[in-house]
């Protein structure tokens, strides 16, 4: 306890130098720990518009799909499946999709997208994009009667969705991004023609756009459409033998309300399913490349927190190398009078624990403001984000927000107070060395 | 048996190309219960031979035994176990602890033996009041007067009851009658309690009030005087 007695007496000697020691372990950890919080936000956004928009929690689909989204991996008499699917799982949305890449054609011009050819009132309950219509519906009503202030606002929303989403008989109905609607020059009600390539042949098929979306992400609007599964099928042939595929589709997705016991609901949607030429795959393995992204990214993150983690070592290192050697006369002393070498590191380690909580602890407290702006505010990042393409309809909202990722207490907590020891090691054994009377006469 | 038991030791320091021979093969017996006093010109050796026998430093030759024990045998931190168990110190400078209080530098010895804190807290207390510092027991060292310090340095060597206390000019730094008042409280030590002082000392009171005194000149023994 006196060991601990005199650390903290030793810390309040050079009360700036502590306090700007404990700040630079608190500046560290709040940065790191909203970096983490930042990016356990941004990529459970990325996860949960991914789940929506191109797995689901399950998936059904042709094996090699996860690996390769080839247009001729399909899914015969799909129908059934959803419906063997539904039928187990009576209070999960099961929806079928069809993707397709290829030029959308006006008489004007010409743009290249992907095609989701989906079953719109099934997929209304999982995407974002029909709420986009209704919103700019209520916006409209309410411009005629809104108070100045309000109006831009109003305007902005309702500017958001022009017609309306897809209806489940429209077999001849597409929806478009706002930028695709402004290269094809098209407005509601137009012709365009999805030209796709089939086997050798070149397909068309003749739509009209009903509505046209803009998620505020350009670029991504820019890539994404959406028509019926079954407007979309014509292109889902047999590969070898060029021949029409019964009722195909490229997947079938299995919502939840949560994601609890995933892998049990998988086996048991394979059984339901039964069919040996589908694969029954949880969103962790139907989307391969977006876990090897966040594993990537995370060990980007981890080579960064360990850099800032070094800085701190330094700092601290020096902080205490140089209180050892200022107090080497005092050392002495101490050892002089019977405190054996040890019990010197122990005090160097003691101030070092005791600067290295209350570091820490001032960053966890001190990171709070700036994680609660980062959660509720967020960050606009605006087409930055959709600057890949594989993000393209999944992140629907360019605003970026922080979610409370445990580690960073868990885990970067406990590694800024080892740093902490790690760094005084050195210094503690240092003073510990001298014998005492070259100690006492060291000036 | 002697209490401390010198033979042959020498200690020589080098000063880039020479060397200084500060001890040269002092042979040397204290009883326990002796109160002794080192004298003898600046450099002659005083203060080398007391942190010698408190084994704070390393001879060159020779050996220091104290009760039994050659300090040469023992490990550094053995060596600071001894110190902290068996011996008191008084410094000539540099003696306290400046991040503690006057009773928390008293004592420190028996917290690092490990005392109970009321019970050391109360030992403190009585030996600051010994050395006529009652009501400063709560003053930081730059908080009291040079004399002061060395005073609280002289309670902490006592608080331990130590079977010997090596004191470096214990009173160069007070005036005549705190020093008398130290020297009489030393004596009253002594002889109540029999233990054992060494100082290195030029002050004449020290002297007067000494059993022995030993006179060192050029690191080598020159007068034992026994009164
Ligand atoms: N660390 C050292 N390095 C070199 N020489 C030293 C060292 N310590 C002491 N000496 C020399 O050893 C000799 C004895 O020194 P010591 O301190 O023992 O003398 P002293 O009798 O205590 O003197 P004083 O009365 O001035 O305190 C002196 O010549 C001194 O200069
Ligand atoms: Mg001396």
């Amino acid at each position: 306890m006196w060991l601990f007695t005199l650390a903290l007496r030793n810390l309040f000697r050079h009360r700036s130098r502590t306090l700007l020691t404990g700040l630079a372990i608190a500046a560290s950890f709040a940065l790191v720990a909203l970096h983490m919080h930042f990016e356990y936000g941004s990529w459970n956004q990325r996860i949960r518009g991914s789940v929506e928009a191109v797995s689901g929690h399950l998936v059904v689909q042709h094996p090699d799909r996860a690996d390769d989204p080839q247009v001729e991996y399909v899914v015969s008499r799909s129908a059934e499946v959803s419906g063997a699917l539904q039928r187990t799982f009576p209070e999960a949305r099961v929806l079928r999709r069809a993707q397709v890449g290829g030029l959308l054609a006006s008489p004007r011009n010409t743009s290249p997208l992907f095609v989701s050819g989906i079953e719109p009132d099934r997929e209304a309950q999982v995407t974002r994009i029909d709420d986009l219509f209704q919103d700019a519906d209520a916006a409209r009503a309410a411009l005629d009667s809104a108070p100045e202030p309000t109006r831009e606002a109003l305007q902005r929303e309702a500017e958001r969705g022009l017609g309306s989403w897809l209806e489940p008989q429209d077999l001849r109905g597409i929806v478009i991004g706002a930028p695709v609607a402004r290269t094809l020059e098209v407005e509601l009600g137009d012709r365009v023609v999805l030209m796709a390539q089939v086997g050798d042949e070149l397909q068309s098929i003749p739509l009209v756009v009903r509505g046209i979306y803009s998620t505020g992400i350009d670029r991504a609007d820019a890539v994404v459409a959406y028509t019926t599964l079954q407007a979309v099928q014509p292109l889902l042939v047999d590969p070898k033998t060029g021949e029409p595929v019964p009722d195909p589709a490229h997947q079938v997705a299995v919502h939840f309300e949560h994601e609890r016991g995933l892998d049990a609901l998988a086996a048991r949607a394979a059984q339901a399913v039964d069919r040996s030429d589908l694969s029954t795959l949880t969103w962790r393995q139907a989307m391969p490349t977006l876990l090897r992204q966040m594993e990537v990214d995370r060990s980007f993150g981890i080579i960064l927190h360990v850099f800032i983690g070094l800085i701190v070592v330094v700092v601290i290192f020096t902080t205490l190398l140089m209180s050892a050697l200022e107090r080497t006369r005092e050392i002495g002393l101490l050892m002089a009078l019977g405190m054996r070498p040890k019990h010197i590191r122990a005090m160097f380690w003691a101030e070092a624990a005791l600067l290295g909580l209350g570091g820490t602890v001032a960053g966890f407290v001190l990171h709070l403001p700036f994680y609660a702006f980062l959660a509720y505010v967020g960050i606009d990042l605006g087409d930055m984000i959709a600057g890949s393409s594989d993000i393209a309809g999944v992140v629907f909202d360019p605003v970026m927000r922080a979610e409370f990722d445990p580690d960073a207490l868990f885990y970067y907590g406990p590694f800024t107070f080892l740093l902490t020891l790690l760094a005084s090691i050195g210094p503690a054994y240092k003073a510990s060395r001298l014998t005492p009377v070259d100690a006492m006469r060291h000036t | 048996m002697p209490i401390v038991t010198v033979r042959g030791l020498s200690r020589t320091y080098t000063r880039g190309e020479h060397k200084v021979h500060a001890l040269r093969e002092v042979d040397l017996d204290i009883e326990a219960g002796e109160f002794t006093a080192l004298m003898g010109p600046s450099g002659s050796g005083k203060t080398t031979l007391l942190n010698l026998i408190g084994g704070l430093d390393a001879p060159t030759a020779g050996s220091v035994v104290v009760e039994g024990t050659d300090l040469a045998q023992l490990s550094a931190g053995a060596r600071s176990d001894l110190r902290r168990e068996r011996l008191g110190f008084v410094f000539q400078a540099y003696n306290l602890i400046p991040v503690l209080s006057a009773a928390e530098n008293a004592e420190f010895v028996l917290a690092l033996r490990g005392v109970p804190a009321a019970e050391r807290r109360e030992r403190a207390h009585a030996v600051l009041a010994q050395v006529g510092l009652k009501g400063l027991e709560d003053r930081r060292p730059g908080q009291l007067s040079g004399g002061q310090q060395q005073r609280v340095a002289v309670a902490r060597a006592l608080a331990g009851n130590p079977a010997v206390i090596l004191a470096d000019e214990p009173t160069a730094n007070l005036d005549s009658t705190t020093g008398h008042d130290l020297i009489e409280l030393m004596r009253e030590l002594n002889t109540r309690d029999g233990a054992t002082f060494i100082f290195a000392t030029h002050d004449p009171k020290v002297l007067d009030a000494a059993r022995r005194v030993i006179r060192l000149v050029d690191g080598e023994i020159d007068e034992d005087n026994r009164k």
